[in-house]
């Protein structure tokens, strides 16, 4: 996915100002930022969830202004947002409606697989999704947004709400889909992610401040003391 | 005698949550109160009294011409009114004033067309002996009214829960911008919804001539604020609460119609009222608000 120029905002509030992104092909970018920093507004303009004012999006060669969000999910992009679920639906039918628009075997097959991959879920199928912890939610939220089999995963906060614990198993989960080659977009504030990075974006007030590698970041005295507030360089940086 | 209040009230709540079931489903997809939800019932009940009184046709075979004419009158709806009402700043407000007044205008057309007069379809349509049930009779057309609600509730709890289409209207009741995120096309399933949620309003109104006494073209709002009674007492936003409203007010109607019955146009004011003040997320409450 390739966006350029990026203009974004909410009625005369402007919150993106010339962003440009990039994902290539199995990558993995983390996009950081604080509180208010835009993260949210550039994953759902990018999705088609907030209007773009001017820019442009390419994905596999097309372009997406314009195309509404299902189109854009049916051309691979998967999303994960905050809510990542429908509460009131039981587990197995938000694991159908991620699959919504595949054929009912296919949709079959996938749940299946999943249900391997996520077996929290297997016993709890029928119940609704809004009674399940805030760590199986998440779960059930990446599962939902896999069984489409995407090319490319956005992920707005996988750790928000999430115990250590729960984050770590997250992170274990993206690896693992990751080195299956999933292409993902995951904007966090929680540096942990760090480690699934190919590249990294920081943004701040709506502005793209930082792009590079995780080493570049981490040679980024500036970035790590004023905007993370590390002390010392290390080979991963700290949450 | 209160057995027969007690089941002609279960006759009538299985009515009256068909003739509310379509403004819920409505609301709870499109987060819009359907002013115009009664002025559609009235064109359904003119729909089947012109099919009967043009070629004899009984209102039960004019389902399927109502659920066809309204389902593609509401589709049509959906796409020429909602998505620039949604985009808008305050969806409510303007939804409230542009629904107000396409039901203002299909009165006006109404008038128009049928005249001022009140029109009726004999109850004989259905047999001229009355059908006795549980030890009590009641006219053929209350029956074959109750029986035909309870298929339609049955219908609608078939589509949203036992259906892929229903699954992503419940989707979207839950919230469009998921529901849009998870590959649903919003706009098809809520326009479907409109459709459905009129071609109920619709089978409702063939057989308001037997249930309502006579059909007019400005019964429409009395309907509308009738059917939000029914919703609130229920739960606003859950199409299946409707049938517990409704009942609610079908025995409440029955009641006041046997032992108070120049009250009994008061009912649905009282009931929202009480409702409002004492449990506003409705009987069944909050947590079944989206189900």
């Amino acid at each position: 996915m390739r966006a350029s120029g990026l203009v974004a905002g909410y009625g005369q509030l402007q919150v993106l100002w010339d962003v440009d992104l990039e994902v290539g092909d199995g990558e993995c970018v983390i996009l950081l930022g604080s509180n208010g920093a835009g993260k949210t507004t550039l994953l759902k303009a990018l999705l088609g969830l907030v209007a773009l004012w001017r820019g442009q999006i390419e994905f596999q060669g097309r372009r997406l202004e314009g195309r509404r969000t299902d189109q854009r999910v049916r051309q691979g992009i998967a999303y994960m947002s905050e809510m990542g679920i429908f509460p009131n639906l039981s587990i197995e039918e938000n694991l159908k409606l991620g699959g919504y628009y595949l054929p009912r075997r296919e949709v079959r097959r996938r749940a299946q697989a999943l249900y391997e991959m996520f077996p929290d879920l297997v016993q709890r199928r029928s119940v609704p999704a809004g009674s399940l912890s805030g760590g199986q939610r998440k779960m059930l939220s990446l599962a939902k947004a896999f069984m489409s089999g995407p090319r490319l995963l956005v992920m707005d906060e996988p750790s928000a709400g999430l115990s250590p614990r729960y984050v770590k198993e997250v992170i274990a989960t993206l690896k693992q889909l990751h080195s299956e080659g999933l292409a993902m977009l995951v904007a966090e504030q929680n540096l942990g992610f760090l480690e699934l990075a190919e590249r990294v974006c920081v943004l701040d007030a709506g502005r793209i401040r930082f792009a590079g590698d995780r080493a570049a970041l981490q040679r980024d005295d500036i970035l790590r003391r004023s905007y993370f507030g590390l002390q010392e360089a290390t080979d991963a940086p700290r949450d | 005698m209160i057995a027969y209040t007690l089941l002609a009230g279960l006759l009538f709540g299985l009515y009256f949550s068909l003739v509310a079931v379509g403004l819920n489903l409505v609301f709870g997809v499109m987060r819009l109160i359907n002013l115009a939800h009664g002025d559609f019932l009235m064109l359904g009940a003119f729909l089947a009294y012109g099919l009967y009184t043009a070629a004899g046709v009984n209102p039960v075979y004019a389902i399927p011409a109502e659920i066809v004419a309204f389902v593609l009158a509401g589709i049509a709806l959906y796409y020429a009114v909602v998505p620039r009402l949604l985009s808008s700043r305050d969806p409510e407000m303007l939804s409230f004033i542009l629904l107000f007044g396409l039901s203002q205008i299909i009165e006006a057309l109404a008038v128009i067309a049928f005249g001022n007069d009140q029109r009726a379809i004999p109850a004989t349509v259905f047999g001229a002996r009355p059908v006795t049930v549980f030890g009590q009779t009641f006219p053929a057309a209350w029956v074959v009214s109750g029986v035909v609600s309870a298929a339609a509730i049955l219908a609608v709890y078939l589509y949203l829960y036992r259906s892929r289409l229903g699954y992503a209207t419940r989707a979207v009741m839950a919230s469009r911008d998921e529901a849009a995120s998870t590959g649903i096309n919003v706009h098809r399933v809520s326009a479907i919804a409109l459709g459905v949620g009129l071609a109920l309003a619709a089978v409702a109104g063939a057989f308001s001539p037997f249930m309502l006494g006579s059909i007019e073209p400005d019964m429409g709002i009395r309907i509308t604020t009738v059917s939000f009674a029914v919703i609130v007492i229920g739960s606003l936003g859950n199409p299946l609460g409707t049938v517990l409203g409704g009942l609610v007010y079908g025995l409440g109607l029955m009641l006041m119609e046997t032992y108070f019955p120049s009250w009994a146009d008061m009912l649905p004011y009282v009931l929202l009222i009480l409702i409002l003040l004492i449990r506003p997320s409705g009987l069944l409450g909050q947590r079944v608000r989206l189900a």
